[in-house]
């Protein structure tokens, strides 16, 4: 029998062996290696809509302004509706497209993943859209204001796939005036309110710039406030192209009660 | 509008921290998530992190990394812990790739297979104490752990694995560690 310290030893070496055997792929690292180094938040995240390849799909992105930032997923999981500036809330948008959108204020989106989208990008940086600070990314406003959040990392479809992505956010409450049933997106940005699996819900038109080739193709971008604990709630967003929005709908809704 | 410096230093130092880092982080992603897409979805969100913070990242990018992967595996798999499991099947593929003989391939897919099927905080602390080879102490910063429960997660995890990593020679593993 093995003492523990071989058994440790042991497991290290198999578990090692093991791994070896998982490779990263040739669109796998070209991706990774698209991205490219910045020094903060504000120099380019709305550029984005400025490179060449106007695929950037920019979607759903919470920032939240705090007198003390949380450095840490964590930390900022529960500093979830630190928001005010000022006494004041603040109010941040994001770009889809050329589109100023609200974002959802005292949200900040988890996880990034669940989604179909296999495409993964090989071009250059930009071909992939994220937006806004993370959560472990502090950031300053023009204004001087602290921000954090997290971001959505949002595949560009390639070729005439359907593709869904969605993710969830920590729980968060809703900043004051704000009740669960205010849109999320105006109704002049095309946001319309709906219920899907009994909770409230947007669902808003947009348009994704296709991959390697000129023209745009609809998408949809369904928002969802599920109820959380303690009053609170957590925003479901699901995107989808090449798909009917209807059929996104029941699919967000089978993923919703399931 | 914002032009991006063509191939400055952070752009080479950058390059190359993710080409060292994309195959650690992808097996320990793998090892921790439900299946290949998710774990490759984790790791290019860790480095479109760290693209964004590298100038506070550059002085230890791998740690900060490990960092962010580990917490974003983490929350997936709290979140997607009362969702249906998909079992992967690709590694399967990759891993018949590597030529190695039929007992080895199977006892490789069932060692990462029951890594997988360990419950959370287990299967965390054995990618980062095993497979990233970081100490009982380094594993519980980056965890957020006491020590004691590093310790004993891992001894629990060692005990499940045991009857997959030699059943014959592990079992019983007496004791705490």
């Amino acid at each position: 029998m093995l003492t523990e310290s071989q058994a440790e030893s042991r497991l290290h070496d198999e578990l090692a062996a093991a791994a070896s055997t998982i490779t990263p792929d040739d669109d796998f690292m070209r991706t990774a290696l698209s991205h490219h180094p910045r020094q903060g938040w504000t120099r380019p995240l709305f550029a984005l809509g400025a490179v060449p390849i106007a695929a950037c799909l920019a979607i759903a992105v919470w920032a939240v302004m705090s007198p003390s930032p949380a450095s840490h997923p964590a930390a900022a999981r529960h500093a979830t509706a630190a928001h005010h500036v000022g006494g004041q809330p603040a109010i941040l948008t994001v770009k889809i497209l050329g589109r100023a959108v609200a974002a959802p204020m005292g949200v900040r989106v988890l996880s990034s993943s669940e989604s179909t989208c296999r495409a993964w990008l090989s071009a250059e940086g930009g071909d992939m859209a994220w937006v806004m600070p993370s959560a472990v990314d502090e950031g300053t406003t023009p204004t001087g204001d602290t921000t954090f959040g997290e971001s959505v990392v949002v595949k560009v479809p390639d070729g005439d796939q359907g593709c869904i992505q969605s993710s969830i956010s920590g729980a968060y409450a809703m900043p004051p005036g704000i009740n669960h049933t205010s849109l999320l997106v105006p109704t002049r940005f095309g946001g319309t309110p709906t219920i899907i699996d009994g909770d409230y819900a947007e669902i808003v038109p947009i348009e994704i710039g296709r991959l390697r080739a000129s023209s745009e193709t609809k998408g949809t971008l369904i928002y969802v406030r599920e109820p959380a604990d303690n009053g609170e709630f957590k925003l479901v967003t699901v995107v989808g192209w090449e798909l009917p929005a209807s059929e996104l709908v029941d699919l967000t809704t089978s993923a919703l009660a399931g | 509008v914002f032009k991006r410096d063509s191939e400055g230093v952070d752009d080479r130092e950058f390059r190359r921290f993710v080409t060292e880092a994309a195959p650690i982080l992808l097996r320990a992603a793998v090892m921790m998530s439900r299946d290949r897409a998710t774990a490759e979805d984790l790791v290019q969100t860790t480095f479109a992190r760290i693209a964004r913070r590298w100038t506070s990242a550059r002085e230890a990018p791998h740690a900060y990394a490990r960092r962010v992967l580990v917490n974003l595996a983490r929350d997936e798999e709290r979140r997607l812990s009362r969702r249906p499991t998909v079992p992967a099947s690709e590694e399967e593929s990759q891993i018949r790739e590597h030529g190695d003989s039929a007992g080895e391939i199977v006892d490789r897919l069932i060692l990462i297979d029951a890594v997988r099927a360990l419950p959370e905080p287990q299967r965390a602390v054995i990618v980062v104490r095993f497979y990233l080879d970081l100490s009982v102490e380094e594993a519980s910063k980056l965890l957020e752990m006491p020590t004691g429960t590093i310790k004993s997660a891992t001894s629990r995890a060692l005990a499940k694995l045991a009857r997959v990593v030699s059943p014959e020679e592990l079992e019983p593993i007496q004791g705490g560690i």
